[in-house]
């Protein structure tokens, strides 16, 4: 392989390959990543096994076309060289000379051959296009609420289904779930559902793009989804186990509604969890006739208070959240005013949007 | 730092004295506390009598009969020597803070500075061996010196019963003729290392030069060229300092087999649970080492909503994180267990769950 490039054409696609690779593998190859050179561009392609991807670069110019392996450090190395032309040359043993005026790097790769891909060749069993941007609003919306360890591995990920044209998309760490759903011009014909694990959720949503006219393609095999966009091509394992059965968590009835303005709400919980202690961000919230209070007390640090006006029209009510649950839904949400409906202190909230439908939060209070 | 001034305690035979001193039919005779031979059991204490035929900890229960026909065997009842064990460490607090228990039975006391404002820790060592015979009406075995290394030596010197205190003036002495497997950090395989180097005591450990040592040793090296010299800084860790606790065996030989993997880590789970139930501690990360034969060597995690100190739990996590390894591709030479983060998860408290099913 043989090929001239500048920095700024390559260093991104470097950097987004470097989230994929594993960390603390035990095979020197997963550490690499795999250059691909041909017709005037190169493909980096990294993976831990789990999760893969292939980012296409367009380059000055591929000499001699080939792959290779090239240990990570091939990136702060590249980010350090000032902005002229960058010289890759590997030899047959895998070793790649990277030049840049005058200064020249030798570093050891491994063959190419053994670099491990993740296996598309089962049966393709459909696909869906929506823009990025959509998916992008699906995910960030709701990925933050899933379970961060895998004590139960189902939750460690984002559930997604498809059916028809409506998408659903839920995550819960069994304290609190966020649920989304909404409706797609092209749908699917049959019936999808994957629990797509956290970790490729949060690669995914780097590489997501703003940009309204750019589209992504969704995959859909047996044990994997592959994510692809014009540039790069992801592909990830599925958690190949049940989801649970959301729906019934989430309440249809209610005794007490409340309509109060989120940004007063918001800065008044981020005072209040000031003074709650690290371990146990409770807060107590109290509803009386259109006010809300807000109570926190950490032993021997202090004591908050804050009072809003709302709209309140029910029984006066007390309610215990984790404060970090209430600030987290908070910051997604794009209504001026949002709703929080309760069936009692002890069951499961909702907290949305005024106005919008498409998204839901449900969390579960703390026993007093 | 030679003006420390360190004792050791290691009770003689703690859990078979216990179940002596419970039970007089018992007092006289070769005692085993241990598992059954029915459940693979192995011998996790033995009285004096019962040493007399060879019999050890560690050995197999099965084994140890063999030696020994009329030995009594006595199921371990921990809740009885936890109490012994409770008992032991007020007295050392009323010396001092400073202490660094190793299992219930054993510990390590900083007296440098103590409550009772008692200049000699040999006058210290006696009076807390004549408190413990009062209150439990055990005995234990004592090793005073101005370092752990050579404290935790002097204990082992005289037993049971035994008081021994190695000055700063007598260890390079006393090291001399230390056989090579007792320092600190010498364990089978590496002994056998020693033997094969030519080094079998404190002697001729010391006439080696450090480029030797860490030639043969690597980073092990300079701490054997400092303990053959006397030089031991490590500092005594109370519990309240302690952040993980663990276990780990480097094996004679280097292990393929997964099942023989397997038995090894679940032997090393139950020790961990040993050692957490001594000091009443739960933990939540469970971290799984391997150094493979070629000296590479990873760890694996979990952390976990709520603390565990089962040996069975445990266990059931670190053969997940075996999954995650090249164990059974690669040799292994060792294998750890160990668990931090104490106490359950602080912001769960009184959370309550979706109702998911």
């Amino acid at each position: 392989m043989k090929l001239i490039t500048k920095k700024n054409e390559i260093l991104d696609s470097l950097q987004v390959a470097q989230f994929f690779i594993s960390t603390g593998s035990t095979l020197p190859l997963l550490s690499n990543i795999l250059f691909d050179a041909q017709d005037d561009f190169l493909f980096l392609s990294a993976t831990d096994m789990d999760i893969s991807v292939k980012i296409k670069c367009r380059v000055e110019k591929v000499e001699q076309a080939g792959k290779t392996t090239i240990p990570k450090k091939i990136i702060p190395l590249i980010k350090e060289f000032t902005d002229d032309i960058i010289k890759i040359e590997t030899d047959k043993n895998d070793n790649t000379k990277v030049v840049c005026k005058k200064a020249s790097y030798k570093i050891n790769g491994l063959p190419a051959e053994d670099f491990p891909v993740l296996q598309l060749d089962e049966k393709k069993l459909e696909s869906i296009t929506i823009p990025q941007k959509l998916l992008k609003e699906i995910i960030s919306k709701i990925y933050y609420a899933a379970l961060k360890d895998t004590t139960k591995r189902n939750l460690n990920g984002v559930y997604f289904k498809f059916e028809g044209k409506i998408i659903e998309a839920v995550a819960t760490d069994a304290h609190r779930l966020a649920y989304y759903k909404t409706e797609v011009k092209t749908g699917v014909k049959s019936k999808f559902d994957y629990i797509i694990p956290l970790k490729t959720i949060n690669e995914i949503v780097k590489v997501l793009s703003d940009d309204e006219t750019k589209e992504i393609t969704l995959n859909f095999y047996d044990k994997v989804i592959e994510f692809q966009m014009e540039n790069m091509d992801i592909v990830s394992r599925i958690i190949d186990e049940n989801y649970p059965n959301y729906n019934q968590v989430i309440p249809k009835e209610f005794n007490m509604e409340a309509s109060v303005n989120k940004e007063e709400f918001a800065a008044a919980i981020r005072r209040a969890s000031t003074i709650t202690s690290d371990k146990s961000k409770i807060v107590i919230i109290k509803f009386e006739k259109n006010k809300l209070m807000i109570i926190a007390q950490a032993q021997d640090e202090g004591e908050a208070f804050e009072e809003i006006d709302i709209k309140y029209d029910s029984e006066p009510v007390e309610v215990s959240y984790n404060a970090a649950y209430i600030m987290d839904v908070l910051k997604v949400i794009e209504s001026d005013t949002i709703e929080i409906k309760l069936i009692s202190s002890m069951n499961p909230g909702i907290i949305k949007g005024k106005g919008n439908d498409d998204f839901l939060y449900i969390v579960m209070p703390i026993r007093k | 730092m030679n003006d420390r001034k360190i004792i050791h305690i290691d009770m003689d035979a703690f859990y078979a004295s216990v179940e002596q001193r419970d039970n007089p039919e018992l007092r006289g005779k070769p005692v085993i506390v241990g598992g059954t031979p029915q459940q693979r059991g192995v011998v996790a204490a033995c009285s004096y009598e019962a040493r007399k035929f060879g019999i050890h900890s560690a050995m197999a229960s099965a084994t140890a009969l063999r030696l020994c026909q009329q030995a009594v065997l006595v199921t371990p009842d921990f809740s009885k020597y936890k109490k012994a064990s409770g008992q032991i460490h007020e007295i050392f607090h009323e010396y001092t803070n400073m202490i660094e228990p190793l299992s219930l039975d054993e510990a390590y006391l900083d007296v440098t500075e103590n409550n009772a404002g008692i200049k000699s820790a040999t006058q210290i060592a006696k009076e807390i061996k004549e408190k413990i015979y009062e209150k439990t009406r055990l005995t234990a075995s004592a090793g005073v010196s101005y370092c752990k290394f050579l404290a935790k030596i002097a204990s082992g010197y005289k037993k049971p019963d035994g008081l021994t205190v190695v000055t700063p003036e007598k260890a390079l002495r006393f090291i001399e003729n230390l056989p090579i497997g007792s320092f600190h950090g010498v364990g089978k395989v590496t002994e056998k290392k020693m033997f094969s180097l030519g080094i079998k005591n404190g002697l001729e450990l010391r006439i080696k030069s450090l480029d030797f040592l860490e030639e043969h040793f690597g980073k092990s090296g300079a701490w054997f060229y400092d303990l053959a010299r006397g030089v031991d800084d490590s500092p005594v860790i109370s519990i309240q300092d302690r952040k993980s606790m663990g276990r780990e065996e480097t094996y004679p030989e280097d292990i393929l087999e997964m099942d023989k993997i397997k038995n090894y880590l679940e032997q090393l789970c139950f020790d961990v649970e040993k050692d957490l139930r001594s000091e009443g501690l739960k933990g939540r990360t469970i971290t799984l080492k391997i150094k493979y034969l070629d000296f590479k060597q990873i760890t694996r995690s979990i952390t976990i909503e709520k603390a565990v100190q089962s040996g069975a739990t445990i266990y059931g996590r670190i053969l997940k994180l075996l999954d995650n390894t090249l164990a059974g591709k690669k040799k292994i030479r060792l294998l750890g267990v160990s668990v931090h983060n104490f106490g359950d998860a602080p912001d769960k408290k009184g959370q309550l769950d979706l109702p998911l099913k």
